[in-house]
């Protein structure tokens, strides 16, 4: 008995290559969220203008949450907090309007200081300051934004994510349930953006912002249009826009998304590659008592303005109709699956049982044949690289396969009507042993 | 508003009816008698929108009606009752109108039989023919009375609306909401019992729409159709948000209180709830099998939900639309937000009197009982003789604490003991502005939950905003005019419309002044409230209170040991059957009344 490992055997010399490039850069743990933790769940944050990039080359005046002395960032910053800890966020306002922060899903937060507003505490324009206090009590995806003059504010950038780690296993769990178990997880804070709006603020004409009228023309993932969305997180390229969405799994490891509603449009974000499983809403359960049991599959998800839901993907090439490794059984080419193992030619870590050892179907075309793209390896076998015309396939060194994962909203694809950009990023499977860049 | 006849239905309903008692003998059928007229609603901005609504009437006479509405009335329709029948009559006028008629998506109408654009009903006899109304149509002659019954009506929430042209009337106002629970206090069934109950029903107008009704411009080339839909106000129980907004009242503390949500608008809506999470139990009135736990609910266009909240903490909680319709027209600050108000489940406000000692009535049952939990207590009295009294919540909602004013000077029980220990256990405040005749007040000026101090100076109010119990003047604190001009009126303060926020007014030989929309100035009714309450009783004084535990202040007087309390808080007196009359304090001379949690 002899296998073919023919096209295994090319990851090693592409993996060092990477390891070494990862051992230099990697500043963050694999598979976390990036955000702000404090020790004490205290938090600074200040409301103040930048401006974003975006890659039809816009640059937009925004409202946003610093953290402390930072810069502007879209979204404000990611806070992430323990269950039952008890969070406190001080709010500086360098703003000309009075601004503040509500907390849908947290209970009892009381405000301090600050002028009274319709939702909550509100700090003074020009240097005022309000404190908010909760106790996180449940685990969950959550956001804030602010309550003052949202429909206006919250279009201004005024908005972000919170994130409150469970009690059991915080850092592979997003619930107090197995259910919940990811390895690696991401953020998807989605929001629209009517350019106009932006313009009329920037020129003083604020008077004029007519909401009545909104017709987004650019939309984000984690406050970037594709393809920044797939940029490296906390780029010097885009200072105020420290967050990036690419999301990386190994075959048969589980992908946390979490997802947030941050503009005021309904965004149908769809999974390529297979379904996800939606187990949470608003920051709770799906549940009739029993772990995530009402949860629902779904490849394309509807996310709710102002809300959240959390969902686990995972993929193991199942059903891709071949051996995505190139196995084959030498002693008895029909024998796939089971009786391919028996024949002793083991599977890989989170290969899927039924298309072990099964040919590829086709013959691939010529190249003269195929346009490329730079995620193409060249070659329809995970972590391996076919021969490809000089400069294509620049983006994928580890033969992986990319998946697009978008709003099923086909026209929010767009940057200011040109396509590809928008609410639009990869979803990489690296094959095992391949070190995860991201992010 | 309901009423029980065999009179005016028709043959075929008293014969359904009759079946239908045959199959159960408790079987009844609800009857409402509904006109559409035209009506006109003022926007915050001034702009007058010509609506069309239901006016309900009381029998089918149609001569003793209400004003219409939008959205029209409410049909509750009692869980007895398993078929429900709406006469209708057409009194649209105009330059454009329209006959109208009524459905309800998710209950079974008797009949359903569709008329067409060249006016016939029944079946399509030619292709030319396309559908006009749903169900037989209402002419707009004011005279033909056309009935819609539902049979086997199923438990819920819904939305009624015109099935006649509904790209035209359901915008114009044609819709409401109509409810039936499977029992008393039922939604569905024993799981999703409720104590109280707010309906939210959202909506929109595009004025464009109506202007062109209102000129007969419309379906003419300057307004063809309603194809360029684009809604400049936003609506929720038919009015958008505005400063003078008042909250919904919605249950107390620990109890159950039953959300309707509706949206007869043609946009989904996500209304989201600030510091609660709702169980949202229902949608389109079926109820899911496990209620599912939200702070945000998805409200599509036509569609009903249903859902419980138990709120744990009183107070105001702002239900948003987090589509940010939160403008009226282009002005922030208005559209689909609503305000809750969840009041505390304690006890009504109890009654005391002080005189060198503190007498409470810890019972609540009106009278002097000299043994607990009436209570005799002396805080301060050793240390300030001829003090003023004062009570609030000082260190937060609940139990109500004693203290004393004297000449600017505040002594505040606020570890609620009973005793004056001194700071910092208690609190000592030198609120030093005004005259020396001023008078202390206090309240919730903020709605912050903590009963903060202030004092009245002939007209002029001094109040500690910010709480530190030292005046710091504008804009840490607050001024307000409301008095002047009425040398012998004395403050009172209380929650008037149970904003969660103490609002003041003045009291002056037995009329009282109210600030109910909380500007802090005297606007005149119907902005602000006058009542005549104690007109007569010479040594009469003011004292205000939360007599029945709702959650919003009334008024009463006290005369020499008698209390007067205004029970149903139409601020005149109805006499003891209706309000209430207490005895408590005869005997000792010159005691000032109190009200609080004790």
């Amino acid at each position: 008995m002899r296998t073919n490992r023919r096209l295994i055997k090319q990851i090693p010399t592409v993996l060092i290559t990477v390891a070494v490039f990862l051992a230099c850069g990697a500043l963050h743990a694999e598979g976390a969220i990036e955000g702000v933790v404090s020790a004490t769940s205290t938090f600074t944050l200040t409301a103040r203008t930048g401006y974003v990039s975006t890659p039809d080359g816009g640059s937009y005046l925004m409202w946003g949450y610093a953290n402390g002395p930072g810069p502007m960032q879209y979204p404000g910053p990611t806070l992430i907090v323990n269950q039952g800890a008890v969070v406190t966020v001080n709010l500086n306002n360098e703003l000309t309007v009075p601004v503040s922060i509500v907390f849908p899903g947290q209970k009892a937060v009381r405000s301090t200081g600050g002028i009274p507003g319709l939702m909550t505490n509100e700090a003074p324009a020009g240097g005022g300051t309000v404190s908010y206090t909760f106790t996180a009590s449940q685990p969950g995806t959550y956001t804030y934004y602010s309550g003052t003059n949202p429909d206006l504010q919250i279009e201004m950038g005024l908005v972000g994510a919170l994130i409150v780690r469970p009690a059991t296993n915080p850092g592979t769990q997003a619930y107090n349930h197995a259910d919940s178990q990811f390895d690696h997880e991401y953020l998807f804070l989605l929001s629209e953006m009517d350019p106009r709006i932006h313009d009329l603020v920037a020129t003083g004409n604020m008077a004029q912002v007519d909401n009545t009228t909104y017709f987004p023309v650019l939309w984000f993932i984690n406050g970037r249009a594709a393809p920044d969305t797939m940029a490296e997180a906390n780029s010097p390229l885009l200072p105020n826009q420290p967050y990036n969405c690419m999301p990386m799994m190994h075959p048969g490891e589980k992908i946390l998304l979490r997802m947030i509603g941050a503009g005021r449009d309904f965004h149908p974000y769809h999974t390529h590659g297979n379904h996800h499983r939606v187990i949470a809403r608003d920051g709770r359960l799906l549940s009739s008592g029993s772990g995530a049991d009402l949860g629902e599959q779904a490849f394309t998800t509807t996310v709710i303005p102002g809300s959240t839901a959390d969902a686990i993907f995972s993929w193991t090439g199942e059903k891709l109709g071949w051996d995505m490794y190139g196995h084959s059984n030498t002693v008895d080419p029909n024998r796939i699956g089971a009786n391919c193992v028996a024949d002793g030619v083991a599977l890989e870590p989170g290969e899927s049982l039924a298309d072990h050892c099964k040919p590829f179907p086709v013959v691939l075309p010529s190249q003269q044949e195929l346009t490329f793209g730079q995620f193409y390896s060249g070659s329809p076998f995970l972590g391996a690289l076919g021969g490809l015309p000089p400069g294509e396939g620049g983006f994928n060194p580890n033969g992986g396969f990319f998946y697009m994962w978008h709003s099923h909203a086909e026209k929010e694809l767009t940057n200011n009507d040109i396509f590809p950009g928008g609410m639009l990023t990869m979803m990489l499977i690296e094959a095992p042993g391949v070190p995860l860049m991201n992010p | 508003m309901i009423t029980y006849t065999g009179k005016k239905i028709t043959e075929g309903f008293l014969l359904a009816l009759v079946c239908i008692l045959i199959m159960n003998g408790t079987s009844r059928a609800a009857e409402y008698w509904l006109r559409a007229e035209v009506t006109t609603k003022t926007m915050p901005d001034a702009s007058v929108i010509t609506m069309w609504g239901f006016a309900q009437c009381t029998d089918g006479t149609y001569t003793t009606c209400g004003a219409a509405t939008v959205p029209g009335p409410t049909l509750s329709v009692p869980p007895a009752d398993s078929t429900l029948t709406v006469h209708l009559r057409n009194n649209l006028t105009g330059a454009y109108t329209e006959p109208v008629s009524i459905i309800i998506p998710g209950q079974k109408a008797s009949s359903y039989v569709p008329v067409w654009t060249d006016g016939s009903p029944g079946n399509r006899t030619n292709l030319t023919q396309r559908v006009r109304s749903f169900t037989a149509e209402t002419p707009p002659d004011n005279t033909t009375t056309v009935d819609y019954t539902w049979t086997g009506l199923k438990a819920g929430t819904y939305l009624y609306q015109s099935g006649t042209h509904p790209a035209v009337q359901v915008q114009m106002g044609l819709y409401g909401s109509m409810t039936r629970d499977a029992a008393a206090g039922q939604a569905y069934d024993s799981a999703t019992t409720y104590n109280s109950e707010v309906v939210l029903l959202f909506s929109e107008i595009d004025p464009a729409l109506h202007t062109a009704v209102a000129g007969g411009t419309y379906g003419t080339a300057s307004y063809p159709s309603t194809y360029n839909y684009e809604p400049k106000y936003f609506l929720i129980n038919g009015a958008p948000y505005s400063a003078s907004s008042v909250p919904l009242t919605a249950g107390t503390v620990g109890s159950r209180t039953l959300l309707r949500i509706l949206n007869a608008g043609l946009k989904p809506r996500v209304p989201v709830i600030n510091g609660l999470y709702l169980s949202v139990i229902a949608e389109d009135g079926n109820k899911y099998l496990y209620p599912k736990e939200q702070y945000s609910v998805l409200l599509a266009a036509g569609k009903t939900m249903d859902a419980l909240m138990v709120p744990a903490t009183p107070g105001n909680y702002a239900i948003y639309d987090r589509r940010l319709a939160l403008t009226n027209a282009a002005v922030s600050g208005g559209g689909m937000l609503a305000v809750l108000h969840v009041s505390l489940n304690g006890p009504a406000s109890q009654i005391g009197v002080f005189q060198n000692a503190w007498y409470l009535d810890g019972s609540g049952n009106g009278s002097w009982d000299g043994t607990p939990p009436d209570s005799l207590l002396a805080f301060g009295v050793n240390i300030l003789p001829g003090a003023l009294p004062v009570t609030g919540g000082w260190a937060g909602p609940g139990t109500t604490r004693l203290g004393l004013f004297d000449s600017g000077t505040w002594y505040l029980d606020f570890n609620g003991n009973g005793v004056w220990d001194g700071t910092p256990s208690d609190r000592l405040y030198a609120f030093n502005v005004g005259t020396p005749g001023a008078v202390p007040v206090t309240g919730d000026w903020t709605g912050s939950g903590t009963t903060r101090i202030g004092v009245y100076d002939s007209g002029i109010w001094y109040l500690d905003l910010n709480g530190n119990g030292a005046w710091n003047g504008l804009p840490l604190d607050g001024t307000h005019t409301f008095g002047v001009g009425l040398p012998g009126a004395v403050p009172v303060t209380g929650d008037w419309t149970g904003s969660g926020t103490t609002r003041i007014g003045v009291y002056d030989s037995g009329t009282w002044y109210l600030d109910l929309n909380g500007n802090g100035a005297w606007d005149g009714t119907p902005g602000d409230g006058m009542y005549t309450f104690g007109v007569g009783l010479s040594g009469a004084v003011p004292v205000t209170g939360d007599w029945t535990g709702n959650g919003t202040t009334r008024v009463g007087v006290y005369d020499s040991g008698i209390w007067y309390l205004d029970i149903n808080g139409n601020g005149a007196w109805d006499g003891t059957l209706t309000d209430r009359q207490y005895i408590f304090g005869v005997g000792l001379s010159g005691s000032v009344p109190l009200s609080g949690r004790w």
